[in-house]
């Protein structure tokens, strides 16, 4: 359990997922993000991230403005002092590593369903 | 040359299988939206004779797609002052007309991500009241309400979805923030755990 870190956690779906939807469970609707992670992580803000890639879109969007939008967003919540002094060269990285398919960072461990 | 016609073709059944299951995977999307209810796409705006209220509603983005109502669904409403709690956002709630009258889901009311003068609520409702009828998987509605406890002059524009694009709060961390931590995933795991170290 983290107790001494401040962090965010951003979860972004995959291409046609939803924010909300794809982290809850259709039997009990309970969503994981908002009502199990809380409690193993207390000083951690933990948001969700939404962008419009189904397939009956009208949108014209592409994977780079996806990715230019989410850092956009994430620079806009970055709201304390510290958070504004650093760079945001870490998070931009993974997140295009991740939209283009590549491995996720090592310090994500998946684990086994309890 | 018996060979490459024989490919040619494999290779155009492929493709016509392909295009096949995509018109497949559309169309079933298409029609798990049912058809709107004559009222539900509707700009609700409040009678004549209850101009003086302290809410009224209006559809601010053209209606695509209808929503709902069979099962529980999650609304997205932001733009809510910091002062408010959960008590007041369901008491402005309940005077959309209209009216919403029993609330049976869940309110979740956390601060803003992009925004220190705001909250965002999430609001789980398993039957839809006809307000959320009218919000389709790509609309945000705007309720301009009364702020709580001011003048009839003071009103908020509320901002309800369900599409949650961009940033969405799921919790109240104490604390500051110092570090973000972004992980994509191409499909949704059991469980995850993320190292901060």
């Amino acid at each position: 359990m983290l107790t001494s870190c401040n962090h965010s956690i951003v979860a972004v779906t995959g291409l046609a997922g939803h924010a909300y939807g794809s982290w809850r469970n259709r039997g009990s609707r309970q969503m994981w993000l908002q009502d199990f992670l809380p409690q193993d992580f207390n000083n951690v803000r933990i948001m969700s991230y939404g962008y419009n890639s189904s397939l009956d879109s009208d949108s014209n969007t592409g994977l780079l403005d996806f990715r230019r939008h989410l850092v956009q967003q994430l620079e806009n919540a970055r709201s304390s002092n510290e958070v504004c002094e650093l760079p945001l060269k870490n998070s931009t990285t993974q997140v295009t590593e991740n939209i283009e398919g590549k491995k996720p960072p090592l310090n994500i461990h998946w684990a086994q369903p309890r | 040359m018996t060979l490459s016609s024989l490919l040619l073709g494999i290779l155009v059944l492929l493709c016509c299988a392909i295009l096949a299951l995509q018109l497949l995977i559309i169309s079933g999307r298409i029609s798990t939206h049912q058809a709107p209810p004559a009222n539900a796409t509707q700009n609700i705006a409040l009678p004549p004779s209850e101009q003086g209220s302290s809410c009224s509603a209006v559809q601010s983005l053209p209606s695509t797609h209808s929503a709902s109502n069979l099962g529980p669904k999650c609304f997205r409403i932001t733009n809510i002052p910091p002062e408010w709690s959960k008590d007041d956002l369901v008491e402005s709630l309940r005077e959309i007309q209209p009216p919403v009258g029993h609330f049976d889901g869940l309110v979740s009311l956390y601060p803003a991500c992009c925004d220190t003068t705001s909250q965002t609520a999430l609001l789980n409702l398993k039957t839809f009241p006809e307000f959320f009828q009218g919000i389709g998987p790509d609309d945000t509605k705007h309720l301009k309400v009364q702020c709580r406890g001011q003048s009839l002059d003071e009103t908020v524009l509320l901002s309800v979805d369900s599409h949650f694009y961009d940033l969405t709060p799921l919790n109240k961390p104490e604390g500051e923030i110092v570090a973000e931590l972004v992980y994509s995933f191409a499909m949704v795991p059991d469980w995850i755990y993320a190292d901060v170290l």
